[in-house]
């Protein structure tokens, strides 16, 4: 187990050090000068001077991309062109509204996925079984902020029992809270729950087929008892594994679905951010969503090898 | 944007008995004819190509189904409801929302198929590299391991404010988004199909590596190869979508689907056919490639029938 992690924790530094590169050369794709691309054609030249001396432009590329990578390494991310403070700043203040809906739409996915794809696995093959894959393939060919614009439309506008938009804090009013994050959540959660339907199906269907499952049923115990307790705890070890890109779908979900429900969140702060070419909030927004991501990914797999003993090596 | 669901790479091995030949063995043509009755035997594929097929023609035909020209601006009749004249409504310009999603099908479907395209060049190519030469398996795949550590929009995003917005940019950060994807499930058959008997009796008849990975590896790839393509497809008009309406895509100047819906967004309350109708395109248009995808997988593959 030790091992593994240590493993895993290696490769992770590999993976986040060509994040690191990506991000950073990013900034360096572009046609042009960084320091005139960010202040806009009406700069004047002391402008972008100062800026390319407070970016460290004059030095070469390898040298910048190590002097950055330090400085990211220590958490500094650098100063906001546009907000006029620290990226770690305006991070913070943006994160609890993401950070909210995509558990929030965590628990709507998991929470209507894993049922429906129980009860599928048990009715295999009826009507029912049928009527829900149905609505799973309908579920993931929907882009989630439509999902949400007609959500909105039907409950905020038509039948006026949640709001349309807007954010309240958690500590601030948390009823309030929960009912501004229930339409954004649905939006992101529902398709998610298609995903997790179909592969608590097949992973039930795998297990329901297992020689054990047999030998608890020919020993004459309930139907309940077989699916809940034998069969549904071994499904689950593969429903876990899937959980880590879920998540990756969610908070993708959560960056546009903010835009539709005017959440004050990460996903908000990226898109104006590349809007007014505020280079560092991009990187600094980039980089901390991968080392979530990641490190979400690291935990499931660590957790997978944990539930499930058969698997000593990943 | 989602991430197209896994595709079993492992079951796609071929029958290991088959003897290395480098003349088309007459069992390959069968094994696709087969898949291709089973595939027509679906009803879903059917009704997905029914489904993608109308979206798609009737876009294609668009200089002869469509009501008005595309840009034609009527201010008599601005954010007039849907009616007998106008089927699906007008915008703010007074414009046949219609006619506008017919024409905007077309650059939808190009840039989804120029993304998807090219990700699944690339992908196969990289896939192809890094399975057959162990040596350059740890680079390639490295680089790729980190460009999917990126949720796929926070990528895309990212990768357009240093390219800028426009639809070739779109094309190619939506193609970067997905080429991992194809590289990996391209590797992982190459890993398994390098060990096979007739990869093995290529070598030892002195092949050279690139005739190996081109006839005898590459046409084994190529039926996951075309389901994940489906996918992918269906995904990249998502990604579009998302990201032109978002205000990073492609420019309003050029009415994608993506462009419509984000046009429509600040006037859903009072016309909310702006959005409902482009919405519907692409809903129908992903639902379709969808249900063509798991028809293709089930008929390609009869092992993961029912997952």
């Amino acid at each position: 187990m030790v091992e593994l992690i240590a493993r895993r924790l290696l490769s992770l530094v590999i993976v986040m050090s060509v994040v690191g590169v990506i991000v950073f050369t990013l900034m360096y794709v572009a046609p042009g000068d960084p320091a005139v691309v960010m202040l806009g054609p009406e700069a004047s030249p002391d402008d972008v001077a100062r800026l390319r001396r407070q970016l460290g432009l004059e030095q070469p590329l390898v040298v910048q991309l190590g002097r950055w990578a330090f400085r990211v390494v220590q958490g500094e991310l650098g100063e906001s062109i546009f907000l006029n403070q620290p990226v770690t700043k305006s991070i913070a203040q943006r994160a609890e509204p993401t950070l909210a809906l995509t558990l929030l739409s965590l628990v709507v996915a998991v929470g209507l996925g894993v049922p429906f794809g129980i009860i599928s696995a048990v009715r295999a093959g009826t009507a029912v079984d049928q009527a829900f894959a149905t609505l799973a393939v309908f579920g993931v060919s929907m882009p989630e902020f439509w999902l949400g614009i007609n959500l909105m439309l039907l409950f905020g506008q038509y039948l006026g029992v949640l709001p349309v938009a807007g954010y309240i804090p958690l500590l601030e009013n948390p009823l309030q809270w929960l009912r501004s994050l229930v339409l954004p959540a649905l939006a992101i959660g529902l398709v998610q729950s298609a995903l997790i339907a179909r592969i608590t199906r097949s992973a039930m269907l795998d297990v329901l087929s297992q020689d054990y499952i047999r030998t608890a049923r020919a020993k004459g115990l309930l139907e309940r008892v077989v699916v809940y307790r034998h069969a549904l705890r071994n499904a689950l070890v593969q429903v876990v594994t899937v959980i880590g890109v879920v998540l990756a779908v969610l908070l993708s979900g959560a960056v546009v679905v903010e835009t539709v429900f005017n959440i004050p969140g990460l996903g908000r702060l990226l898109v104006t951010s590349v809007l007014r070419r505020d280079y560092p909030v991009i990187q600094g927004v980039a980089l901390l969503v991968s080392v979530i991501y990641v490190l979400v990914s690291l935990v499931i797999d660590v957790l997978y090898v944990y539930l499930s003993p058969k698997v000593k090596y990943l | 944007m989602i991430d197209p669901p896994p595709t079993d790479s492992a079951s796609m091995r071929p029958a290991a008995t088959r003897p290395p030949s480098r003349v088309r063995h007459p069992e390959d043509r069968l094994q696709w004819q087969r898949a291709w009755k089973r595939l027509w035997k679906r009803r879903v594929v059917a009704i997905g190509f029914l489904v993608f097929g109308t979206v798609a023609a009737a876009s294609l035909l668009a200089p002869w189904v469509q009501r008005f020209p595309p840009g034609a601006m009527s201010s008599m009749d601005r954010v007039a409801p849907p009616s007998a004249r106008y089927w699906m409504g007008t915008d703010t310009y007074g414009r046949d929302i219609f006619s506008r999603i017919l024409w905007g099908g077309r650059l939808s479907y190009l840039i989804g198929a120029g993304a998807a395209g090219t990700a699944m060049l690339v992908g196969t190519v990289v896939g192809l590299t890094a399975g057959y030469h162990q040596h350059l398996d740890n680079v390639l795949m490295r680089v790729m391991d980190g460009l999917m550590a990126f949720p796929p929009i926070v990528l895309a995003i990212t990768m357009l404010a240093g390219l800028g917005q426009g639809a070739r940019n779109v094309v190619i950060t939506l193609a970067v988004v997905y080429t991992p994807r194809v590289a990996r499930l391209v590797r992982s058959s190459v890993l398994v199909l390098r060990e096979e008997p007739f990869v093995e009796a290529a070598r030892a008849i002195g092949l050279s590596d690139a005739l190996i990975v081109l006839r005898h590896i590459l046409p084994n790839c190529i039926s996951p190869l075309i389901v994940q393509g489906t996918f992918i497809f269906a995904y990249s008009i998502l990604g579009e979508a998302a990201l032109s309406f978002l205000g990073v895509g492609v420019p309003p100047f050029i009415p994608t689907w993506g462009i419509i819906l984000s046009e429509g967004r600040l006037y859903t309350t009072i016309a909310p056919w702006m959005t409902v109708f482009p919405g519907l395109a692409i809903f129908f248009t992903v639902l379709g490639m969808n249900l063509i995808g798991d028809g293709l997988r089930d008929a390609l593959d009869p092992r993961l029938r029912g997952l």
